[in-house]
């Protein structure tokens, strides 16, 4: 009442009061701009690629098959034509068959022998299907 | 004509609070469901497989480059210096599972030229990084 009485007619004046009330202690928009800022960053560092690894062994150098370690070839050719130790096989006949020897002998080492000129994706289909066979023991080879 | 600017200036602040909560939920999101990664130092297009083993791109990982460039911990190394790095890897763990990250339409001899290098270095185990087919 005071206040209201000090103001001189005709300008426009608030009391304390008023004043508080619209304008908020801590301001929203500074708040909004920070939080932009942070989203806008964790959308552009974050990546949301599901890994997944495919294990292979490399066998040491003089690496000699024994008779207790059998080891089976699969071939892969330019086309995407599989073998499986010379005889050509589809995809799945080669789960199949090999999926038949790793149950007599689970600890069979499978030699993977890309051509040259084989993309990596090729290879990576052919180790799925190994993996999904049974088997273990499974390397890279060049010839 | 005072009441009407404070009702117009009160009503903007509350029609921006539904646009803060998304925000916030989106925020929380990123930050949950991602990973921070650095930036990658090649371009490089993982193949697709369906294996059911996890990996990741944390520590002991070599990238390969399309073009057959090779990178550690975001660095182009020569093979030299890269023989140094697995050296100094297989000092701290002789049993260090080395992690590959080539491209999907490479040529699939670079693969196995670098993971003879490194067998003949003594590493015995590979994990050739993969990510699941999308969709």
């Amino acid at each position: 009442m005071n206040n209201r009485t000090l103001c001189p007619p005709g300008a426009v004046c608030t009391t304390d009061m008023e004043r508080r009330r619209r304008r908020p202690i801590i301001g929203l928009t500074p708040l909004i701009d920070v939080v932009f800022i942070l989203l806008i960053f964790f959308m552009l560092a974050s990546s949301f690629l599901d890994w997944r690894a495919i294990p292979l062994e490399v066998p040491r150098t003089g690496f000699e098959p024994s008779s207790e370690v059998q080891g089976v070839l699969v071939r892969i050719k330019r086309g995407g034509e599989v073998d499986l130790n010379g005889i050509p096989v589809t995809g799945g006949a080669l789960i199949q068959q090999l999926g038949r020897l790793l149950e007599t002998s689970p600890n069979v080492r499978v030699l993977v022998q890309p051509q040259a000129g084989v993309p990596l994706q090729e290879v990576v289909r052919v180790l799925d299907g190994l993996s999904e066979a049974g088997a273990r023991h499974v390397s890279l080879v060049k010839r | 004509m005072k009441f009407t600017l404070r009702t117009a200036r009160s009503d903007s602040e509350q029609s921006v609070i539904p646009l803060v909560n998304i925000v916030f939920l989106l925020l929380i999101f990123f930050m949950l469901a991602g990973q921070l990664t650095t930036p990658e130092l090649f371009r490089i297009e993982p193949p697709f497989s369906d294996s059911r083993t996890r990996g990741s791109t944390s520590d002991t990982l070599i990238l390969l480059s399309p073009t057959g460039e090779l990178g550690v911990d975001g660095k182009p190394v020569t093979v030299e210096q890269l023989r140094d790095i697995v050296a100094v890897w297989l000092t701290a763990d002789p049993a260090t599972v080395v992690k590959l990250k080539a491209d999907a339409s490479m040529d699939s001899h670079k693969v196995i030229e670098l993971s003879e290098s490194l067998r003949d270095q003594g590493v015995s185990r590979l994990l050739l990084l993969t990510t699941l087919p999308s969709g």
